[in-house]
């Protein structure tokens, strides 16, 4: 095998095509590139970039809980003597770790990662066009993320640490400075990260909405449109709709903090002062926070959802299931998605009454949830199922899907969150249903597309071993956390042992520490497979898995404008595969109807 | 540990390493065309996700006998036990739901895989289907609302009793205050603004504004000269380095003046209506442990001084947030006597050694140790205990 990795990435596009005559340089091609395929591979590398980070604090803060006051050289290594002398995690640091872990993984991997990846990927190839409604609001999108994650990363080395009031930020925490260490410069970055981070997603959002409504190829009407660009068509709605929000949320945070202003502050007496500001309610930032950020767990788990649909309609050589119900669900998914936030404030004082109305919500959203898992179950119903590593994972999702969704139940019944809410019961519900539930939908996007990216094969031996590392890590880090939460166990806590109620759990934690160690180790067999098949992978041919959609139907070679000639016309929905009357189990969407046959579903 | 992690990691290699080996040499033999994924791959890794569900069953199972003791033991309070049947029913839902969708799934996975000759059956939709598993689970989501919902009615709005104890919590960085209401049975008023060393969750009696008063006038003429000085110190010298210290101690003046102006107000009103202000003098300020008494109803009131926190009484089933600024409300009855609860865990194998009161939100780098004890004592004990504190006139004046 030879070098080939810069074949795919350029010359052919030039020399055999003659498609685009103007001339790239290095630069205007890998780094200032208004190409969506580019810019979707560096979304991706960045999030992959900002996972491990994620994944090496949660290490660092999972190996004080399971040992506390133990000495770690390896926590040692990474924070230094102020925060780890000797080895022992400080318990700001505990607390500073817990958050930017929080917040890189919803934030920067699984928001910005999952949806600036993907999103940027397929709309555009899957849609039949030949790029993003605007190319450059688009690179400019990139460009914000990596220097927002910049200045995330960035926070973390300022002399009194990063952030540390969780990920949620809830004032007054985060508003007084002196308050915890975290609350002083390190807050100020993580909030003016997370303003070039909305903007970053706000452009990206708009891009893919207007691509989405405008620059669909002939015969791509909306109900023919793959279930993946519904769900990344919903994610954008979702995300300009509530991202203002946050916004507006994290700048009068920013006025409270720097000049005075009281939105968020009343009546406090800190450290031997009555604080001049009277009249503001951290109950004002906890509604505007979840407002956005119920719809946020949704623009985290859309996308997964979506692209696991392609990937398992596709391997299980069936049509998706109910295709219509699936957008349906989608629609009332996200419709609710707005009118559930408070399911969050059920113990903040807030009216009882509201507590009535957000229970109502909250428990109808999981009609739609408990369609789309039907529909997939029946999708996998004497289908052919070929268990590529995508298809593991996407399978995978499901079942978390299923195992946190039925938490939510209990958390989403006001009465049952009184005595659970901010218990490890919590976390491993969202946990399960978002972090591993996305993280999967992920891991199924990049090894069914990766040679849609770069034109090679993943190892799938390795990709076999990496599912099966991450499915029994996940269960044996997350599951046991509901029983830690049934035994009043609170989040957030650097170590249990102040209690006489919780002198017993930790075994429990050991053993939730080694899944979560095993685990680890296993996402860098990934790292290696992903890497090194970049450049040495098996080549893999037009349309390795016998899909229907329009982005295997482009030549291999990576183009701008993405078909060399015209762009392909559709004359079908996205599905058909083992349709009978044809001789393959799959009729992609450029194949006309054949005569008499109904576009059928 | 770390030779478990070093086991781990060197297995990962060699396998690793060894997959290398034959993905070359399968790559050499199949040649490009071929499946990428071979049948017999395909049928491994479908053998394995039924043994995996197999075992992560059994697994469920083994969790639920071995970790079972230590939930929580049945609910020490009386709406307690209303929670705790939602609970099981909804459990009982969730495992049920939990155990067919995923041996129906795993079943699937195992039936399924890919195989030479199987042919995938074309089944895009099916309306009585899809109208079925809309139907069921709305009947039984719209079932578990109502149930939910009147039981969260019946905790949430809990008609006060003649007899029941109105109390309040206080929390702060990283300690709690409890506040019962002396004789006259009703709470004094509080305001930050009369906060102090001796009056540290800010009742407000007469001589309590007058004391504030005296200490913030006092706080007020030390921050001034402390404003010059550093004054002076930044702009003659032009040293920046205590720039910060004072901005600091201004922001500090300005708050104490205000504060100054609000303790003026509320001494006129007292001067107007002196009776407004006495319900606080009777009152019993604890801080060392929160006693409640069995069977009667405890009505809490939440108040927080700085940030937020969560005041969770995990055996009662209560929680509320105590947020600065607003005041919260939560009601429970205590069933059981801190002695009586130990026998009721010890019948249901479970270990009980006392109540416990946990700070369930972040609220600083000691978040962690905000922990209060709390005992539940029969009425007469808990009169006698409560007896043994000063009220608080008494204690604000050093009687
Ligand atoms: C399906 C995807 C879901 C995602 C991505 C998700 C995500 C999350 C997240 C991130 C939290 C934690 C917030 C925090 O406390 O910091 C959370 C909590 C919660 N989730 Fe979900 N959830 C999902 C499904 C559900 C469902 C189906 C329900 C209810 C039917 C539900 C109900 C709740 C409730 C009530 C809480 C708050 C619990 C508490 O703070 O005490 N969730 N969820
Ligand atoms: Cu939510
Ligand atoms: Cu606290």
């Amino acid at each position: 095998m030879s070098d080939h990795g810069h074949h795919n990435e350029g010359h052919h596009g030039h020399d055999d095509h003659g498609h685009h005559e103007h001339h790239e340089t290095f630069i205007s091609k890998y780094i200032f590139s208004q190409d969506h395929k580019i810019i979707a591979k560096q979304f991706l590398i960045t999030a992959i970039i900002m996972a491990v980070i994620g994944m090496g604090m949660s290490l660092i803060f999972r190996l004080q809980l399971a040992w506390p006051g133990e000495k770690f050289a390896f926590s040692n290594f990474f924070l230094g003597d102020k925060w780890a002398p000797d080895g022992v995690l400080d318990p700001n640091m505990y607390l500073a770790l817990v958050t930017i872990h929080g917040t890189i993984i919803v934030f920067f991997v699984l928001t910005g990662g999952l949806s600036g990846t993907f999103s940027n990927l397929l709309i555009p190839y899957q849609l039949g066009a030949r790029d993003m409604a605007s190319g450059f609001l688009n690179m400019i999108s990139y460009w914000l993320f990596f220097l927002s994650s910049c200045i995330m990363i960035a926070s973390c080395f300022v002399e009194t640490g990063p952030a540390s009031a969780g990920w949620t930020v809830y004032p007054p925490l985060s508003a007084i400075q002196k308050a915890i260490p975290g609350s002083g410069l390190g807050m100020t970055l993580w909030l003016v990260s997370m303003a070039i981070f909305i903007a970053s997603s706000l452009l990206g959002s708009l891009n893919y909405i207007v691509t989405v409504f405008n620059l669909r190829t002939k015969g791509m009407t909306m109900t023919r449109m793959p279930l993946t660009i519904w769900c990344f068509l919903i994610t954008a709605v979702l995300g300009v709709l509530s991202f203002p929000v946050l916004l507006s949320c994290c700048l009068l945070l920013i006025f409270d903090r720097s000049f005075g202003t009281a939105f968020y502050l009343s009546d406090i007496f800190f450290s031997g002062v009555p604080l001049e500001a009277t009249g503001g309610s951290p109950l004002l930032f906890e509604h505007l926070f979840w407002f956005l950020g119920h719809p946020e767990v949704y623009i985290i788990l859309l996308p997964a959802l979506g692209l696991i649909s392609e990937v398992i309609s596709t391997n299980s050589r069936k049509p998706i299931f109910g295709y219509r119900a699936m957008i349906v669900s989608i629609l009332a998914i996200a419709f609710l998605s707005f009118i559930v936030w408070g399911h969050h404030m059920f113990m903040t004082g807030m009216n009882p009454f509201l507590g009535t109305v957000f229970t109502f919500t909250t428990l109808l959203i999981a009609i739609p949830s408990a369609i789309k898992v039907f529909n997939y179950l029946a999708t996998i119903w004497k289908g052919n199922l070929r268990l590529s590593p995508a298809m593991m994972f996407a399978l995978g999702m499901v079942s978390l899907f299923i195992s946190g969704g039925l938490t939510g139940l209990i958390l989403g019944d006001s009465a049952l969150d009184i005595n659970i809410h901010d218990t490890y019961f919590v976390v491993g519900h969202f946990h399960i249903v978002m972090g591993a539930g996305a993280i999967f939908g992920m891991f199924a996007g990049v090894y069914h597309w990766f040679p849609r990216m770069y034109g090679r094969m993943m190892m799938p031996k390795l990709g076999f071993l990496h599912f099966w590392m991450t499915i029994v890590g996940v269960y044996g880090v997350f599951f046991p956390m509901h029983f830690l939460g049934l035994a009043g166990v609170p989040r957030r806590y650097f170590s249990n042992e102040e209690y006489v109620l919780f002198q017993d759990v930790q075994p429990i934690n050991i053993i939730i520490t080694c899944f979560a160690i095993m685990a680890a180790i296993g996402q860098f067999v990934f790292i290696f497979n992903f890497f090194y098949s970049i450049f040495k992978g098996r080549k893999s041919n037009q349309n390795p898995w016998g899909s229907n959609t329009l982005e295997w139907t482009a030549p291999i070679e990576r183009i701008h404008g993405n078909w060399p000639n015209a762009i392909p016309e559709v004359h079908r929905w996205p599905y058909d595969y083992s349709k009978p009357g044809h001789d393959t189990d799959f009729v992609p969407q450029s194949v006309p109807l054949k005569e008499g046959e109904s576009d059928g579903h | 540990m770390a030779l478990l992690i070093f086991l781990t990691v060197v297995l990962v290699v060699v396998a690793v390493a060894k997959i290398m080996r034959s993905h070359e040499l399968s790559t050499k033999l199949d040649g490009d065309q071929a499946d990428f994924i071979s049948l017999s791959e395909i049928k491994t890794q479908g053998f394995l996700y039924a043994l995996f569900g197999a075992i992560l069953f059994i697994l469920i199972i083994v969790q639920m006998c071995v970790w079972g003791k230590y939930i929580l033991p049945s609910s020490a309070s009386v709406h307690g036990d209303e929670i705790d049947n939602l609970f099981d029913v909804t459990m009982y839902l969730i495992l049920f739901t939990f155990f067919v969708t995923h041996i129906v799934m795993f079943g699937f996975i195992y039936k399924y895989y890919q195989k030479k000759d199987q042919k995938a059956y074309w089944f895009p939709h099916n309306n009585k289907l899809e109208m079925a598993w809309t139907i069921i689970p709305a009947i039984v989501l719209l079932s578990l609302i109502t149930y939910g919902l009147s039981t969260w009615q019946s905790v949430m709005y809990q008609d006060s009793t003649k007899d029941s104890v109105k109390l309040e919590l206080v929390a702060e960085q990283f300690k709690w205050t409890v506040r019962y209401p002396g004789k006259d049975r009703v709470l004094g008023k509080v305001n930050f603004s009369a906060i102090t060393g001796t009056n540290g969750i800010g009742i407000m009696t007469s001589a309590a504004v007058d004391s504030s008063l005296v200490d913030t006038r006092k706080q007020i003429a030390a921050l001034e000269i402390t404003v010059k000085e550093l004054d002076s110190l930044v702009n003659i010298g032009g040293w920046s380095g205590k720039a910060d210290d004072l901005d600091d101690a201004e922001d500090n003046l300005s708050a104490f003046k205000a504060n100054e102006r609000r303790l003026i107000r509320f001494q006129e009103e007292h001067k107007k209506d002196a009776a407004y202000y006495k319900g606080g003098e009777d009152d019993v300020v604890v801080r060392d442990t929160l006693y409640l008494a069995r069977d009667r109803m405890a009505e809490f009131t939440f108040r927080s001084k700085d940030v937020l926190h969560s005041a969770y009484f995990p055996h009662f089933r209560a929680q509320m947030n105590c947020v600065p600024g607003q005041k919260t409300y939560f009601t429970f009855t205590p069933k059981y006597t801190t002695e009586e609860m130990k026998e009721v865990a010890a019948s249901e194998g479970k270990k009980f050694v006392m109540y416990e009161l946990v700070c369930n939100k972040i609220c600083g780098a000691s978040h962690y140790k905000m922990r209060f004890p709390i005992v539940v004592l029969t009425q007469k004990d808990f009169d006698a205990r409560i007896a043994t504190y000063k009220v608080f006139g008494d204690e604000l004046t050093g009687k």
